[in-house]
């Protein structure tokens, strides 16, 4: 009896933490699709004319461009370095192995909002006040770990008679990577890439430091928009981003298992 | 098909030495088995013929030629890895082309020799398959298969088998000894399984400690293990301390656990020196009653065990020692599991053959 | 002999020989070289900077000045720890975080368990409900929060609809929001984390505690629980941590009254332009995680010290 009233509450409440995880995300879908410019709920009518709004107001379509932009350079940069990093890094029987992976993870401890401060205050002491530069290096920094992160447990997984194998079989050392290793680690790779592009498309820690009037990233500008008005406009912007991630999620998981993402 | 031979090889991690002076021949064509437990070393000889770790001493030799510093790739060697590393993204047959690739063999070539070698291993029909779509056994024929089809100098296997049940064990150990026969590959075997060993061999180095304790064919192996360890390591279980107190140019004299008794002669040992005997658990003949002549003595049976077609017993002898004896269970009725229950007094002899010696170290 | 094994020994190759790799390699030139890109981006972006804020805070605050002096001072320090206003930002910041962390902790179990429990086949669906706050914008997040509590939002208006109240609950713009916030953000990163430690333990455990006579909940709190402090170390430091440094929520949700030392940051260093002080915030906000994060592994430790053997 009582291990049976225990369990039904446990499931009761397991159920309300699923409502709670999901709600702001509905709340937010439904009522881009009121008709009013005013909250209210249910909505009474329903259009897509906050969608047309959204599209039309300047600070979010140039805020989409400068942070798909951004986030683009920052995965074509951080991947390379990532990827051969996290090769040398497993390949190593080095004592200090341990602490330069440590390193190379330290951005991800590293809370976004000092990072943002440090890179802003050290450029300005090197009189570099470019945003553009500014927002690359900070999201260089968000990319890079996670890539790192994905291959290495990529690598860990490999049978490490693999390389051997390639070799004894002939192969040099480029080839048996390019032939052997890498298309096995690929799915590992595009995983930190697609996340840590994500991560870098939706930043606002690391950014807030680092945009200037002209170079604003979509979050910031939904987030200054926001503390002026409170129309459904951001609403629509909000679900349009959340129906881009589910894609990529949706891709992702099809083609690699998000599983990866978080071990290793 | 190569003579690879190993002049005073030495390896050393850090302080510990991994192999100390090893010298070993593999003529061209014959199939040699490393035999030891693990940690003996014989894995660290295996990689440095296979060119996967350099020795820090001494000279590896393909048919007379120098190849110590010539790395894996250009070995030609085919090699049967433990874990088979099979390349998970790639099917049977572009596994098997891939040595061949790297040698820059010209496509119409390779096509047929994948061909070839997968009906000589008989996995032509699943050509097209993934690793992971293999069963455990057709995953080592392909590997055998990708190491096989670049005609190798040596074929190197690092105990392919271990991962196999008994049955498919023993079937692709017949399939291999047949292979490598068809082929005259010269090949390098690894195990720490002396049964597979004896069977598939021509010839057997025995290891232990980083040395080679002996090296011979597996008939010369078994019946005439140089060392104490050898002789543990082929399955001869008893040992009884004993000194020496009689040599002629036919036979010694030997006394043991009490009572005195004769052996084949073994040049070397002096007169009053500590020998270890060595008896084999087969050569034992357990009786109710004393038998007629030969070497015999009393005890009483601890524990009898039935194992199918053999039982063994662990005889208590009365002068102290325990030995070990194994016969084969054909004149047994058939409905007994024992010829003698725990508890009876019994004589164990054995023949002056079934004796060997060891000088004490 | 072979075509193959006769050029494979031919003297030319002799010129040509690939590395051979020695017993135990070190790194290697070629490693170093890999490793360089992304060890260099990682200390000169970030490092550095960090370095460069720490010893700014150290400096005599002037506004506008932004390069490094000779002059060492603890006069920002001083300001943040002796002016009350300031103490009590740190203190309010401090404690929001632990009760984010706690109500993570607890939420965090709960969630973690019913996913581990649920049959295989909603495994995944369960897993994606309770990530799917990771996978868009902090800011989207926020504004559904204010949606939902509102004064006119979708909380507000269910109440009145079912007569629970009259006039509308001010829930927007106060600590609890801010709190609410938060835990929203950060359960799904503790759910991870104890769920990577429930994968490690083998279900057959709490089955045999059953067999020898616990209840499940007996069996739940004497060997499953002990087991996740791994994974609830891992789970406590970040949230923690991340909560402490948390920008957005407190910034949109939090109002006037409940501001925390992020919001303190971000005034001195785009309002006020006070970056000397501003650096003495972000020095106390990272020092007091690491505290806190030692605080946890140092119990974690001795708890687990015994029978946790490191991979």
């Amino acid at each position: 009896m009582m291990a049976r009233l225990y369990r039904g509450g446990f499931d009761a409440l397991a159920w309300a933490l699923y409502g709670f995880m999901l709600a702001p995300l509905v709340c937010v879908v439904l009522v881009s699709f009121n008709a009013d410019a005013v909250q209210s709920f249910p909505p009474r009518a329903l259009s897509l004319h906050w969608y047309w709004h959204a599209l039309n107001e300047p600070s979010f379509v140039s805020g989409a461009v400068t942070s798909a932009v951004l986030a683009l350079c920052a995965t074509a940069l951080a991947t390379p370095a990532g990827v051969a990093a996290a090769l040398a890094l497993h390949r190593s029987r080095w004592r200090g192995k341990a602490a330069l992976e440590l390193l190379l993870l330290a951005p991800l401890v590293v809370p976004g909002l000092v990072i943002g401060i440090a890179l802003l205050v050290t450029l300005a002491g090197m009189d570099v006040r470019e945003a553009p530069l500014r927002l690359l290096i900070g999201h260089v920094l968000i990319v890079l770990p996670y890539v790192v992160r994905t291959t290495l447990a990529s690598l860990a997984r490999l049978d490490p008679a693999l390389t051997e194998a390639a070799e004894t079989l002939g192969a040099n050392r480029l080839a048996a990577f390019l032939q052997v290793i890498l298309p096995l680690i690929r799915p590992g790779v595009v995983a930190g890439m697609l996340f840590g592009f994500i991560l870098s498309f939706d930043d606002v820690s690391v950014s807030l430091f680092l945009v200037d009037a002209r170079t604003v990233t979509l979050p910031l500008a939904i987030m200054s928009y926001l503390q002026y008005n409170f129309d459904p406009s951001i609403a629509a912007i909000s679900s349009m981003l959340i129906g881009l991630t589910i894609l990529v999620v949706v891709v992702v998981e099809r083609r690699l298992g998000m599983k990866q993402l978080f071990t290793g | 098909m190569a003579q690879v031979v190993l002049e005073d090889i030495s390896c050393r991690y850090d302080t510990t030495v991994a192999l100390d002076r090893i010298a070993l021949t593999i003529p061209s064509g014959q199939f040699l088995t490393l035999l030891g437990p693990s940690g003996c070393g014989k894995s660290t000889t295996l990689r440095v013929i296979a060119g996967l770790l350099q020795p820090s001493g001494g000279r590896v030799l393909f048919e007379g030629r120098d190849v110590t510093s010539v790395g894996s790739a250009k070995r030609n060697i085919g090699m049967v890895f433990q874990s088979l590393a099979l390349f998970p993204h790639m099917t049977a047959a572009e596994n098997v082309a891939f040595g061949l690739k790297m040698r820059k063999v010209d496509v119409a070539e390779i096509g047929k020799r994948v061909r070839r070698m997968l009906d000589v291993v008989r996995l032509g029909h699943l050509a097209d398959r993934y690793p992971a779509q293999l069963s455990g056994g057709q995953q080592q024929r392909v590997a055998l298969a990708r190491a096989l089809v670049i005609e190798p100098s040596i074929l190197i296997l690092d105990e392919p088998f271990a991962a196999l049940d008994r049955k498919l064990r023993e079937a692709m150990q017949v399939e291999l000894r047949q292979i490598t026969q068809e082929l005259r590959t010269t090949s390098l075997f690894v195990t720490h399984d002396q049964e597979e060993a004896l069977t598939l061999s021509d010839l057997v180095a025995v290891m232990n400690n980083g040395r080679i304790e002996q090296i011979g064919s597996p008939g010369e192996i078994f019946r005439r293990p140089k060392t104490r360890f050898v002789a543990d390591f082929m399955g001869i279980t008893n040992f009884l301390d004993g000194k020496l107190v009689g040599a002629s140019a036919t036979a010694c004299r030997i006394e043991a656990a009490g009572i005195a008794f004769e052996a084949a002669p073994v040049p070397g040992l002096s007169l009053g020196q500590g020998v270890s005997v060595a008896i084999r658990p087969a050569g034992i003949k357990v009786t109710s009653g004393q038998p007629p002549g030969g070497i015999a003595m009393p005890g009483c049976v601890r524990q009898s065990n039935y194992h199918g077609s053999i039982c063994s017993y662990v005889v208590d002898l009365d002068s102290g020692p325990t030995l070990i004896v194994r016969e084969s269970n054909d004149d047994l009725p058939e409905h007994a599991s024992a010829r003698f229950p725990v508890g009876a007094r019994v004589w164990a002899g054995w023949r002056r053959e079934a004796v060997h010696l060891f000088a004490d170290q | 002999m072979t075509k193959a094994a006769i050029s494979a020994l031919d003297g030319r190759f002799a010129s040509r020989l690939g590395p051979v790799r020695s017993g135990r390699q070190g790194v290697s030139g070629a490693s170093s070289l890999l490793l360089l890109p992304a060890v260099l981006v990682v200390c000169f972006c970030l490092l550095v900077p960090l370095a460069y804020v720490v010893v700014l805070s150290f400096n005599p605050p002037v506004t506008g000045e932004v390069e490094l002096t000779n002059e060492l001072t603890l006069v920002n320090y001083a300001r943040l720890f002796l002016q009350p206003f300031y103490s009590a930002i740190l203190l309010r910041t401090i404690s929001v975080s632990a009760i984010t962390t706690f109500l993570c902790v607890g939420f965090g179990l709960v969630l973690a368990l019913s996913i581990w429990r649920a049959p295989p086949r909603q495994r995944g669906l369960r897993v994606i409900i309770v990530i799917s706050p990771l996978l868009v914008s902090i800011v989207t997040r926020t504004y559904g929060w204010m949606v939902v509590l509102g004064d006119n939002g979708i909380l507000n208006t269910l109440l009145r609809a079912m007569g629970l109240i009259d006039e509308p609950l001010h829930m927007m713009f106060t600590q609890g929001a801010v709190i609410v916030g938060l835990v929203h953000v950060f359960l799904p990163m503790m759910v991870l984390s104890i769920l990577a430690a429930m994968d490690k333990i083998d279900p057959a455990l709490a089955q045999a505690a059953e067999t020898l006579g616990a209840s499940s909940f007996v069996a739940f709190w004497k060997i499953t629980f002990p087991l996740l402090i791994p994974g609830l170390t891992a789970g406590v430091t970040i949230v923690f941590s991340l909560a402490m440094s948390s920008y957005v929520t407190p910034a949109l949700m939090g109002g006037r009254n409940a501001g925390m030392l992020t919001t303190l940051i971000y005034q001195q260093f785009v309002v006020t332009y006070n970056w000397h002080f501003g650096a003495a915030l972000v020095v106390v906000l990272l020092t007091t995680s690491l505290i806190a994060l030692a605080l946890v592994l140092l119990e974690s430790g001795r708890r687990t010290r015994a029978w946790l053997v490191k991979p």
